[in-house]
């Protein structure tokens, strides 16, 4: 127990020291700068100064409107290719199947210079386009959403087909409201995968009025910040706690999600 | 009437195997634009000399003199560095604190939470953090206490690889630690009891009865971890900016130095980078089946 206790314990060091830096004024932080707790008083200043020097809600909105539509439109389009693929025999199912699968072996490394060739000749660099188009593309959430598909009794749809229901209407009625689970946990992934692309980002835009709060953070420099450290511990608590916070709220989603990814069910 | 029925009978057979091409079309148009086509493309283009100034022109193989670049070589180098000790550190790491942590109670399940929780943070905020404590906060003193000496940790190369490698790791960990944790519960309880019974010793047990029954898990894990750790790019980038002495530079950062100025080299080195995934994968993949087989 005291294994457990003290193995948590070293695991939050590590952000108390930001914390209580973004919570301390810049004079009394220049006097100690080692403190891992606030003991010579809290202040707001810090927040005040980095609302006002950098873009950061801006940062803020990019994040959220990106990784949004990009969540909506990839669990979407997944979700349709997963259904016939776990739910219909046709011709071509097998080899469509290890065609998408073989996506999850294709590296974003492979693709980032052609993908960055592509959108500059469609004219879409430094546009909310060409950062969101390339994270359509998600086999990853394909094969999750198969594998939970599987796990759906096929006399849902048997009983439905008896009734007279087409394929759409069995997707829609009886499919889709049993998958619930599994299309959250998709959506979940997808939106953090956006919301943490930090390369892709700063190849699409030079422009940082159109940076994620991810990317922003990276361009807050010695150089171009005043108060640089408390400035930037600051900037790095609002960009990472609240997502450290709500990880409490949706724990039980992200551990089915890889327990589906490394095969377990 | 036969007409009819036959024509209908045609009809339906269409509209059975439409309809699931129907549901597939929208990803795979999508996957189609930004995933298969840009690899061909990527391959394609790294047999061309391509600048945004002076056009492309096809030169063969001339591109592969990326690999007689003595930076590419310090940065592939630099990348299995890395992989190694994230894999080896990172899996048996993992291993042992989901092991530790496989039982019931509440104090266990927040602390194993807190273990976790660093995964759902961008590579920015990892990087931010460790490179500020490591900068401006008490990082070098507190090692400076642990080692006895003075420490700068981003002027020492060793040091700063090391550093990107924990960093990775309190960000990392708890991916492996919750799969081998469900892993750990799948194992029914009647193979301990057997074990037990038969008064075997806890480390028998972990070796005997544990270790084999995770190792398809072993391998899901060490794959994942080594594709991920050949793509390290942000954590060096924010921490190190690929020093000290290009020390702690990627391949993937090589790559994006160069996408504005030759985007055929840059090509061409992703390409290699991508073989080189794929060849480590294949032959991890073999190394470990092999050794079930001998078992």
């Amino acid at each position: 127990m005291a294994l457990i206790l003290s193995l948590g314990i070293v695991w939050i060091i590590p952000l108390l020291w930001p914390i209580s830096t973004s919570l301390r004024s810049v004079a009394s932080f220049f006097k100690a700068p080692n403190l891992f707790l606030p003991l010579d008083g809290i202040t707001s200043t810090n927040y005040k100064d980095v609302v006002s020097i950098v873009p950061i809600g801006r940062w803020y909105l990019n994040s959220f409107l990106i990784s949004l539509i990009v969540t909506i439109v990839v669990t979407m389009i997944d979700f349709l290719a997963a259904y016939p693929l776990a739910r219909i025999k046709f011709f071509g199912n097998r080899i469509v199947y290890f065609f998408i699968i073989a996506g999850l072996m294709i590296p974003f490394t492979v693709l980032l210079v052609p993908l960055y060739d592509f959108i500059n000749k469609l004219g879409l660099v430094n546009t909310y386009w060409g950062i969101m188009l390339p994270q359509l593309a998600s086999p990853f959430g394909v094969f999750l959403l198969r594998n939970y598909l599987l796990s759906i009794p096929k006399e849902l749809d048997e009983s439905a087909m008896i009734d007279g229901a087409g394929t759409f209407r069995i997707a829609y009625r009886i499919i889709f409201p049993n998958s619930i689970p599994g299309i959250v946990t998709v959506a979940i992934f997808t939106f953090l995968r956006s919301w943490n692309n930090l390369i892709w980002v700063i190849v699409a835009t030079q422009n940082p009025m159109l940076y994620t709060i991810t990317a922003g953070l990276t361009s807050i420099t010695s150089t171009n910040v005043p108060n640089y450290v408390t400035i930037r511990a600051t900037a790095c608590i609002i960009g990472g706690l609240p997502l450290y916070i709500l990880f409490f709220v949706i724990q039980k989603y992200i551990i089915r999600g890889l327990s589906l990814q490394s095969g377990l069910k | 009437m036969l007409l009819v029925f036959i024509k209908e009978r045609i009809l339906n057979n269409i509209k059975k195997n439409i309809t699931p091409w129907l549901f597939l079309l929208p990803f795979l148009v999508v996957y189609a634009l930004f995933m298969i086509f840009p690899l061909v493309r990527g391959i394609q283009m790294s047999f061309y000399h391509k600048s945004y100034f002076s056009g492309s022109k096809f030169i063969g193989f001339g591109n592969q003199a990326v690999l007689s670049d003595p930076t590419f070589n310090q940065d592939i180098f630099n990348v299995f560095y890395f992989a190694v000790a994230t894999v080896i550190i990172s899996v048996f790491l993992s291993l042992v604190v989901a092991a530790i942590f496989n039982r019931k109670g509440v104090t266990t399940y927040i602390m194993r939470s807190f273990i976790v929780a660093p995964l759902v943070l961008s590579v920015s905020v990892i990087g931010v953090l460790w490179q500020l404590l490591f900068t401006s906060g008490p990082g070098n003193s507190l090692l400076g206490i642990i080692l006895g000496k003075d420490v700068q940790v981003l002027t020492s190369p060793f040091l700063s690889m090391w550093l990107i490698i924990i960093a990775t790791l309190w960000w990392t960990l708890g991916t492996n630690v919750i799969i081998f944790s469900a892993g750990l519960q799948s194992i029914p309880l009647e193979c301990y009891e057997a074990a037990n019974l038969d008064g075997a010793s806890s480390v028998r047990i972990f070796f005997s009865i544990t270790l084999p029954l995770l190792s398809p898990l072993i391998v899901v894990v060490i794959i994942l971890q080594t594709i991920a750790s050949f793509q390290l790019f942000g954590q060096p980038f924010i921490i190190t900016a690929g020093g000290p002495f290009n020390t702690t530079a990627t391949p993937l950062m090589y790559i994006y130095g160069y996408l504005a100025t030759n985007v055929g080299f840059a090509s061409a080195a992703s390409v290699i980078l991508f073989f080189m995934m794929l060849v480590v994968s294949f032959v991890e993949l073999f190394i470990i089946s092999r050794g079930e087989t001998v078992d």
